[in-house]
């Protein structure tokens, strides 16, 4: 076994007392304190001192050919630069990359031959010791990456794992490669420095031979040193091998390297030092001093050892044994004398070098070649042609070295020599003044660039300077002094018997090996051939160098070349990012295609159902398709004219769509296209909307204009044929929705005549050209306008009769004047007005009576109005009981007198509508009662009471003494622009306060972890050297993905659905809008998807900075993915994007987004919520694709899923409700479309549901996905045998639902989708069986639980179950009444249950003049100048009072305490927007500070 | 004490058993004991069954978490002559184990016999390379480990040619987050079991598994890496796969079996 201690390979415990000494890592150790600008780190540059490119060209330019005052040879010159390898390297880049890049001189004939001034030497610093350089007692400190100690770490490398790849194991040999004796060259995966070679541009690791030295590929004859201590190492263990053939591999390599350290202990430091240094010498071995440190001095390092490039010639001989030098063959072909050395760096296959023989010659050329002269001058492959990175692939080493110094914080030459307790120099001459002599302006330019101040020269111009025949003074005593210092303080020194290495002998036979022995075992060269003493050359030795080579005789230094690392990835990088932005076009398109398909599907089950219902009789008349419109489906139409030459357009189903008289019009205006198969026709109708029609083929659209043009000539009807092209054909025409909004305008204004209302309120005129304000004004309706602007049916009597009651002409239309003078009468009218309107109105004849059947015809229009739920027969009964009870029934004719006169007795005992129900009451029809309500028409003096009226109207005057106040504030309408924007913002406040404040939060934790991260990217993590590289980059995409981290998982709590539930319940929703939930989570993605496309800009910018960087930078910044092995070339910005984790990974987010986003728009959302809901699913893969996304760590540690975990666990405990939830499925009975987008449906009570009025429900909708719940409030009564909901249309679920039950779709599917149910919920308001009055207040949708609570109050107090209400309030706040026409019915029907005046109903509709609407509008009229009289509503019917304007709380509740002075405690319940519940409860305080009546709030949002 | 003072004896602090790992088992332990405490109240058949249910749950659980923490997912051994440390020549004879876990390595001496030059020579050190592997390296050059454990260490560092360490970082890494995915899966799978959605909780005991095997497919690509030589004295040893790599493959396995078996179950009844 070895029975000595093996040196460890990376230097540590060789010292006794501090065992890092010497270790790779260690730090340099100055001879003199550092020299920093800011005495901390940063290097003095410029101004301060001289430019190191001009310095270098001044110091050391000069010719080459010029050899060595001693005749050393340019092995011994290789061989040290081989020792320096072994003993320090540096020049590995520091991290975090910093640049001293040297500014090249403008116009430098090598570099800037162009005079840009533009040019720029790159220059980066070395390593430095992180703890180091921080404040100015510790500054910058750099450290070795080998061994100090002489121990073979340029042979076995710098650590163990190193050398293990270096051996064989076996034999105790290094591995070899393809020849026994040369070592193995680099396949793939490299430890080898690989910078790329100058003068052909190779790069990458093959071809690289593997050795101790990193660097060993830097030029062929350092490599070449490396290969003889290889051999030498093989050579010695073979040896051992035959010596002892049972050794092991270990003990046959550990015997066989430690004598070949020792040997080449020896010769560094006893052979080549001595020859090297002129006259000093080392002392000899003292002994091993344990207190001595051998750390490699930055003097020594950066500028005493590189004293040699002085000595560098400009290429190298080979020779064979016999003195033959050899044609050395260059890239082009041709030959030259010697291996160029500017063409000799990081070759890998060098046609001169490939075997081991090549390598003996050039050893033995080296051997015989004399260096460069020991002066000033340093050859132009160093100088000009120095390799440098690929950016710009020649520097200048001289340059290089200088600034070299700087970046190490070297002290001044002066300086360094009183260090040295040399003699001081005190002008430039005197460091060489025998140089002065022979060149004196060398020392005058010198002197002029450092302003003449002899203590700024720097270290190495001055020891450079000083040299003569070798090294001067400063240079050798550092020298001397740092060799002294390595072997002094090895407790491994050969010479140290302590150690236990060798004996005595074994010391001597080592101490008389010299180099000459080394390469006479390694190389076929046989001891005569070589000198004895290789490092020098003297007279008589075996084969002279032919001449001294020159520059001039050799292969001229190929030229530097610059390589932009973007060059060939600009296209690239360019299509990427058009492509990224082509994501969202590509799923727009997919998205089209998806509605496209919904479209054909659609239309195909029509044709389909078409088809089945075509067994019937087919359509007379022409086929054609009638156009309505651009964005309208073109439909399908028969048209026809018949014998009374009236127009008509079938469906072609069956049903007339239109019918046009062109009988009556002087001539028919005919448009018709004149391209695209022509086949379009255009029929202009005067006052209405034109028909456009599109037929199948030309010949057709011929036959229907002949078709047109009257059979004889006597019609003298003329047909205006134009020919257009179709495009403005199409424009040409007006369309039915253009003419709706004439008309509408044309009503607007018709009634801002009569009404109060400012014009300008009627409908923005200004806006409007002149042309359309004629157009308004000469518009005339037509019957079918008429009836829908009052909201009747179009064939109903009343709209016929008042039609032509009102178009006086007789012209089929209504003209502008001619509507005014109806409104005007029923307006503002006297009673005997009105009522002679009524009679002429119903007098068809027009002579002045009224016929039997006339009377009647009249009576059947006021039914048909109220309701038309009569059957015709119960309706002729009830008509004749009305004559009967007129006494008219023998009359033939009624006059107006008989009229007027009927209508004013029945304000004594009978009412018209009464009449109607005391018919029916005959008949035993009670139940159709409420149906029958005439509520229409009334003449203003005959409002009479029943006798049950008259009573409950005394009643009601006896205690009207002290009545309610009811009387509504109308607030002045806001007309000043501004003010109105003023009011609508403090309205938007007041209702928004809770959703502004949550914003507020969210978004300002998301900007707070977001700036925090910019923070710290900015300002903090300077170490890292990553903001230096992409400031920008980084900071915007580390910011915005902080952000994002924030935002997509906490959106997850906006659709936890069941926790809203239940959050929404207690006093969190006070705080908390729950119900914006949705809201929210729409902010929030939007955000977040902005978010991540800025992010992923700024991760572009970051990659287009990587990729422009060279890979020093980048194994600095990502040091666990990259390491640096010289090879420079970046990564391809292809790499990042498609070969990382985060690359990819976002890519395909960026992808995955693109589509949700578009798929979640409003627009397609409504086409098919089928996608958007599927592609919605996707949000697993987003966040699945984000935590592995982040999970490379590539620039910090992974955070996206910490902020995941805790929303994510809420989602699942939510989704885990969902699905814990029992499901059954609840058969809807009857659905219905109310106006208003109100859709009521009936449904099944499942077994054993119990529920309170008031409460809420939560339904799914099986067709609509069976997870998504939305609340509705039941409006069915507790008694009720089914439930119903009304649902207001409102967003993207609630339309959807509407859709599904529309009829179409009922035959669709055969029966209504079912539903899911889950809850009641909430409390009901329930407490108003507690308080004898209570008020109920209802605003907009909030009168939803009302309905509920209304009809089962009144159903409690008929069924006479004990509660103690005496009184109920309701007040129903709405902006206009068509939002919720619906609640009326409900209203009437709990007026009509309520026989007990338990209720009494406060209409207060909000905005008349700001949301004009006729029936509004007409309801305002009507309201005002009949309820006082008729006391019912005249369109709804309802007894309800309706107010315009809004509630007057305070003033309300005020006249409660008086009407009702005897209660003690009053409920109010009110629900509704934010603002009204607020106002309530901000009256109930106002009224609780007097000390009378208790008001108790209670309330609900919605 | 009598004036006289108690001699403290100062410990080598040698990792011996991780306390992660000691406080995951216990835990689990608790929560079995405490379930199986209402065992008794379940009558019948269905006690069994429930017990059955209960400690193969826990089994899987108690796998999952502590394969998190195990060290021997690949391990590697062998007894060598090896130089021992600094400023001495001996030789000991010594069993030299490297056990990779999903973290980091432990690397283990023991001398043979234990006490050798009057020295006790049992170590077993570990090595996170959570926090730089280069920082650890050197703490432990500073500390002067024994050399072997050295020499193992130092091929895991940035700077070996080895370059072990960036696939082994990385390997590690996926397998251990989606180990948690697995157990995330299990614990689901857990809540599932007690609803009534059996079905789901088939596929969470399938989607357990798959992640056991992702983790194991993640964890095997440390094999990829070329052959680092790991020579000692005058052998040589490579890393193979271990108990909790086997483990890991047999609780995968069974998460397998219980997920289809439910899945067959429902679908079938
Ligand atoms: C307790 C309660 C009772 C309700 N009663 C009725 C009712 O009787 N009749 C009626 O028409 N509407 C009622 N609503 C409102 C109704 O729930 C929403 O209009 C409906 O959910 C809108 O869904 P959407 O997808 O069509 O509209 P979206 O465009 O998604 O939303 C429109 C608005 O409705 C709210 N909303 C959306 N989804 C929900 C949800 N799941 N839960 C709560 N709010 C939501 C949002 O705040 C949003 O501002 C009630 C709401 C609540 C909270
Ligand atoms: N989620 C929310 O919190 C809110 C949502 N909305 C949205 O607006 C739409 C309409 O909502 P809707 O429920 O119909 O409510 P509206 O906004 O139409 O309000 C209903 C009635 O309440 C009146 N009102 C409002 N504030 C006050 C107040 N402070 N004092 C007295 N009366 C007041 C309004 O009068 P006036 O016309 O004078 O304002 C209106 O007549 C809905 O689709 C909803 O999405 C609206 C408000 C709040
Ligand atoms: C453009 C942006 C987005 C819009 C407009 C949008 C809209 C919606 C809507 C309307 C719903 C609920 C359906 C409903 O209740 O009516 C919803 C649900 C949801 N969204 Fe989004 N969303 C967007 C982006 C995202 C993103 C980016 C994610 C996640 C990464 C996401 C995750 C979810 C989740 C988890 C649900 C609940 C699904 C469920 O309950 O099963 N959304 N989104
Ligand atoms: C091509 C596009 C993208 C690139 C090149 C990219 C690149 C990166 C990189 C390099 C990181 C740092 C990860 C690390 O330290 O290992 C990162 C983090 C992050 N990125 Fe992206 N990204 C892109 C798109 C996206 C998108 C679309 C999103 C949206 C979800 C996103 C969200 C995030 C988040 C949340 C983080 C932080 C991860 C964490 O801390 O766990 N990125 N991105
Ligand atoms: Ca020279
Ligand atoms: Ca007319
Ligand atoms: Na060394
Ligand atoms: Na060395």
């Amino acid at each position: 076994e070895i029975t000595w201690e093996v040196p460890r390979f990376d230097g540590w415990y060789n010292s006794l007392g501090y065992p890092k000494r010497g270790a790779v890592g260690s730090h340099l150790m100055r001879l003199v304190p550092a020299h920093y600008w800011d005495g901390v780190y940063q290097p003095v540059h410029d101004p301060l001192l001289p430019n190191p490119r001009t310095l270098s060209r001044m110091l050391s330019d000069g010719p080459s050919g010029l050899p060595s005052t001693r005749n050393q040879t340019v092995l011994s010159l290789f061989f040290g630069y081989h020792v320096t390898f072994e003993i320090f390297d540096s020049r590995n880049p520091g991290c975090p990359p910093e640049f001293m890049n040297i500014l090249v001189p403008k116009g430098d004939p090598v570099f800037d031959p162009a005079a840009t001034g533009q040019v720029l030497l790159p220059f980066q610093r070395g390593p430095w010791d992180k703890e180091s350089g921080q404040s100015p007692s510790n500054p910058r400190t750099q450290v070795n990456l080998v061994t100090a100690w002489i121990d073979g770490s340029s042979i076995y490398g710098p650590s163990a794992s190193w050398s293990d790849s270096l051996r064989s194991f076996s034999g105790g040999l290094l591995t070899s490669g393809s020849e026994w004796n040369m070592p193995n060259q680099e396949k793939g995966h490299s430890f080898m420095w690989s910078a790329a070679d100058p003068s052909t541009g190779e790069h990458g690791p093959q071809g690289l031979y593997e050795l101790g030295n990193a660097w060993a590929n830097e030029n062929m004859f350092t490599a070449a040193e490396g290969i003889i201590w290889f051999r030498y190492h093989n050579y010695i263990a073979s040896k051992l091998h035959e010596e002892h053939p049972e050794w092991s591999d270990e003990k046959l390599f550990q015997n066989a390297r430690k004598t070949v350290v020792a040997t080449f202990q020896n010769i560094a430091v006893y052979e080549w030092l001595p020859g090297y240094l002129v006259d000093k010498r080392l002392s000899p071995y003292p002994g091993y001093q344990k207190f001595v440190d051998p750390g490699i001095s930055p003097e020594f390092e950066v500028a005493a050892i590189r004293f040699g490039i002085t000595m560098a010639p400009p290429g190298v001989y080979m020779r064979n044994r016999t003195c033959h030098f050899r044609e050395v063959l260059n890239r082009d072909g041709s030959s030259s004398p010697g291996m160029r050395l500017c063409n000799s760096f990081w070759n890998r296959q060098n046609v001169n070098v490939k075997t081991g023989q090549d390598i003996d010659e050039l050893i033995m050329g080296m051997s015989s070649q004399i260096a460069e002269r020991e002066d000033n001058v340093v050859v132009e492959d160093l100088r000009d042609y120095m390799y440098g990175p690929l950016r710009l692939t020649r520097t200048d080493l001289v340059a290089l070295t200088i600034q070299r110094g700087r970046d190490f914080g070297l002290r001044s030459y002066t300086d360094v020599r009183k260090a040295l307790d040399l003699p001081s120099v005190n002008t430039f001459g005197d460091v060489n003044p025998e140089l002065n002599r022979t060149n004196p302006q060398l020392f005058r330019d010198i002197a002029e660039l450092y302003n003449g101040d002899i203590s700024k020269l720097e270290l190495f111009p001055g020891g450079l300077l000083e040299c003569a025949d070798g090294p001067g003074p400063v240079f050798s005593a550092i020298i001397l002094d740092q060799f002294e210092r390595i072997r002094n303080g090895d407790r491994f020194w050969f010479e140290n018997k302590q150690n236990g290495l060798f004996t005595d002998e074994e010391i001597q036979i080592i101490r008389n090996v010299t180099f000459h022995d080394v390469i006479v075992a390694v190389t076929s060269a046989e001891a005569a051939d070589i000198q004895e003493q290789v490092f020098f050359w003297k007279d008589g030795d075996p084969c002279p160098q032919p001449t001294q080579l020159k520059a001039s005789v050799l292969h001229p230094c190929t030229n530097a070349t610059k390589l932009n690392y973007f060059d060939g990835s600009k296209a690239g990088f360019g299509i990427f990012i058009i492509v990224l932005f082509l994501f969202p076009v590509v799923s727009f398109l997919v998205a089209c295609m998806v509605a496209y398909f919904n479209k054909y599907r659609y239309r195909k089950f029509q044709r389909r159902r078409k088809a089945a219902d075509k067994t019937e009789e087919p359509a007379v008349g022409v086929p054609a398709y009638e156009w309505q419109g651009n964005k309208k489906h073109l439909h399908p139409v028969c048209v026809d004219v018949d014998e009374k030459r009236r127009l008509q357009v079938f469906d072609r189903s069956g049903p007339a769509l239109r019918c046009l008289n062109i009988g009556n019009q002087d001539h028919l205006d005919v448009l018709l296209s004149n391209d695209c198969h022509r086949k379009v026709l255009l029929l202009k109708v005067p006052k209405e909307y034109d028909l456009v029609l599109f037929f199948d083929d030309e010949s057709k659209r011929a036959a229907f204009v002949n078709h047109l043009s009257p059979e004889g000539l006597d019609m003298g009807q003329e047909i205006r044929v134009k020919e257009l092209r179709e495009k403005e054909l199409l424009k040409e025409a007006l369309t039915k929705e253009q003419r709706a909004q004439i008309v509408e305008t044309f009503i607007r204004h018709a009634f801002s005549k009569v009404l109060e209302i400012e014009k300008c309120d009627a409908g923005d005129m200004s806006g409007i050209s002149h042309k359309k304000a004629r157009e308004v004004l000469q518009c005339e309706l037509t019957a079918s306008e008429f009836a829908d602007a009052l909201g009747l049916k179009h064939d109903s009597l009343f709209v016929d009769s008042m039609f032509t009651l009102a178009d006086k002409d007789g012209n089929g239309y209504l003209s502008f004047q001619e509507f005014l003078d109806v409104m005007v009468i029923f307006m503002k009218g006297s009673p005997e007005e009105k009522s002679r309107l009524m009679f002429t109105m119903n007098d068809i004849g027009g002579n002045g009576y009224l016929s039997t059947d006339e009377f009647s015809r009249m009576l059947r229009s006021f039914i048909e109005i109220s309701n038309g739920a009569l059957s015709k027969s119960q309706a002729d009964d009830g008509i004749k009981a009305m004559m009967q009870a007129g006494g008219f029934d023998e009359k033939e004719k009624i006059t107006w007198e008989d009229f007027h006169f009927l209508l004013r007795d029945h304000e004594k005992d009978l009412q018209f509508a009464q009449l109607n129900v005391k018919g029916m009451e005959k008949h035993g029809k009670k139940r159709f009662s409420r149906d029958q309500r005439v509520s229409f028409i009334c003449p203003g003096n005959s409002s009479q009471k029943s006798d049950g009226q008259e009573i409950r109207r005394r009643k009601m005057l006896h205690i009207k003494t002290p009545n309610v106040y009811v009387k509504p504030k109308r607030e002045q309408y806001i007309r000043n622009p501004v003010q109105q924007k003023v009011q609508q913002f403090k309205r938007f406040i007041e209702n928004y306060r809770r959703h502004i404040v949550c914003f507020l939060i969210v978004y300002g934790i998301a900007a707070g972890v977001a700036l925090e991260r910019c923070y710290y990217y900015g300002l903090q993590a300077e170490t890292s050297g990553v903001p230096e590289t992409s400031a920008v980059g980084i900071i915007v995409s580390r910011g915005s993905a902080a952000a994002i981290s924030f935002l997509f998982p906490y959106m997850l709590l906006t659709v936890c659905r069941n926790l809203i539930t239940l959050c929404r319940e207690t006093f969190l929703n006070r705080y908390i809008p729950f119900d914006a939930a949705i809201d929210f989570h729409r902010f929030m993605a939007m955000t977040a998807i902005i978010l991540s496309v800025v992010h992923s800009l700024g991760h572009v910018v970051n990659i287009y900075i990587f990729s422009i960087s060279d890979l020093s930078i980048l194994s600095c910044l990502f040091p666990k993915v990259f390491s640096n092995n010289g090879s420079e070339l970046p990564l391809k910005w292809s790499f990042w994007f498609f070969q990382t984790v985060p690359g990819m990974t976002g890519v395909l987010l960026l992808f995955v987004f693109s589509f949700m986003y578009v798929f979640a728009s409003h627009y397609f959302r409504r086409i098919s919520f089928r996608a958007f809901w599927i592609t919605h699913y996707l949000y697993v893969v987003v966040y699945i694709l984000t935590v592995v996304h982040g999970s490379f760590a590539l620039l910090q540690e992974p955070r996206f899923y910490i902020y995941l975990i805790p929303p994510a666990l809420l989602f699942l405990l939510d989704k885990l409700i969902s699905l814990s939830r029992k499901k059954v499925e609840i058969p809807v009975v009857r659905a219905e479309l109310l106006p208003s987008g109100v859709t009521h449906l009936e449904f099944k009570r499942p077994q054993g549901f119990v529920y309170r009025s008031g409460q809420w429900v939560r339904i799914a909708c099986l067709m609509l996905g069976t997870d998504e719940y939305h609340p509705f409030t039941l409006t069915s009564a507790p008694h009720e045998e089914t439930l119903s909901l009304h649902i207001r249309a409102v967003g993207p679920w609630t339309s959807q639902l509407r859709e599904l039950y529309t009829e179409e779709n009922l035959l669709e599917f055969g029966s209504y989708p079912k539903l899911y149910l889950d809850g009641p919920f909430g409390e009901g308001h329930q407490e108003w069986i507690d308080f004898e009055v209570s008020v109920l207040v209802g605003g907009g949708i909030g009168v939803t639980p009302f309905a509920s609570i209304l009809k089962d109050l009144v159903f409690k107090s008929s069924i006479r179950s004990k509660i103690q209400c005496k009184k109920v309030y309701f007040i129903w706040v709405t902006r206009t009444q068509r939002q919720f026409e619906w609640v009326s019915d409900i209203i009437r029907e709990v007026e009509e249950m309520d026989t007990q005046e338990l209720v009494s109903v406060h209409t207060y509709i909000t905005q008349v003049a700001e949301k004009f609407d006729l029936r509004t509008t007409m309801l305002y009229v009507c309201e005002r100048h009949f309820q006082k009289v008729w006391n019912r509503s005249l369109f709804t019917g309802l007894r309800s009072v309706t107010h315009f304007g809004r509630p007057p709380f305070v003033s309300f509740f005020s006249s409660l305490q008086e009407v009702h002075p005897e209660v003690g405690k009053v409920g109010v319940f009110s629900c509704g927007p934010p603002g009204l519940t607020k106002n309530v409860e901000k009256a109930c305080q106002q009224m609780n500070k007097r000390d009378q009546a208790h008001f108790i709030h209670h309330y609900e949002n919605f | 004490y009598d004036d006289i003072y108690p001699f403290y004896v100062l410990q080598r602090t040698s990792f011996i058993f991780s306390g992660r790992l000691l406080t995951i088992i216990l835990v689990f332990l608790v929560l079995a004991v405490s379930l199986l405490v209402i065992l008794p109240g379940i009558r019948g058949k269905s006690r069994l069954f429930w017990m059955f249910r209960i400690i193969i749950s826990l089994f899987i659980g108690v796998v999952i978490v502590a394969l998190n923490f195990t060290n021997d997912w690949a391990e590697a051994r062998m007894t060598a002559n090896a130089t021992y440390k600094s400023f001495s020549n001996v030789v000991v004879n010594a069993e030299i184990g490297l056990h990779v876990g999903l973290y980091g390595i432990n690397v283990t001496l023991k001398g043979n016999p234990v006490v050798q030059f009057n020295e006790t020579i049992d170590y077993n050190e570990m090595f996170s390379w959570q926090e730089p592997m280069e920082e650890e390296y050197e703490e432990a050059l500073e500390k002067g480990l024994p050399n072997p454990i050295l020499y193992i260490a130092e091929k895991f560092t940035l700077a070996s040619p080895c370059g072990l360490i960036y696939q082994y970082r990385y390997s590690g890494r996926y397998a251990s987050a989606t180990l948690w995915t697995a157990f995330c899966c299990w614990l689901l799978a857990n809540i599932l079991f007690s609803m009534p959605v059996i079905l789901y909780a088939g596929y969470m005991m399938m989607a357990t598994s798959a992640f056991i095997f992702f983790s194991m497919a993640s964890f095997s690509t440390i094999m990829n890496v070329p052959q680092c030589v790991f020579s000692i004295g005058t052998k040589s040893f490579v890393t193979e796969y271990s108990h909790s790599f086997w483990l890991a493959l047999a609780t995968g396995v069974l998460c397998a079996i219980i997920g289809i078996l439910v899945v067959l179950f429902y679908v079938l009844v």
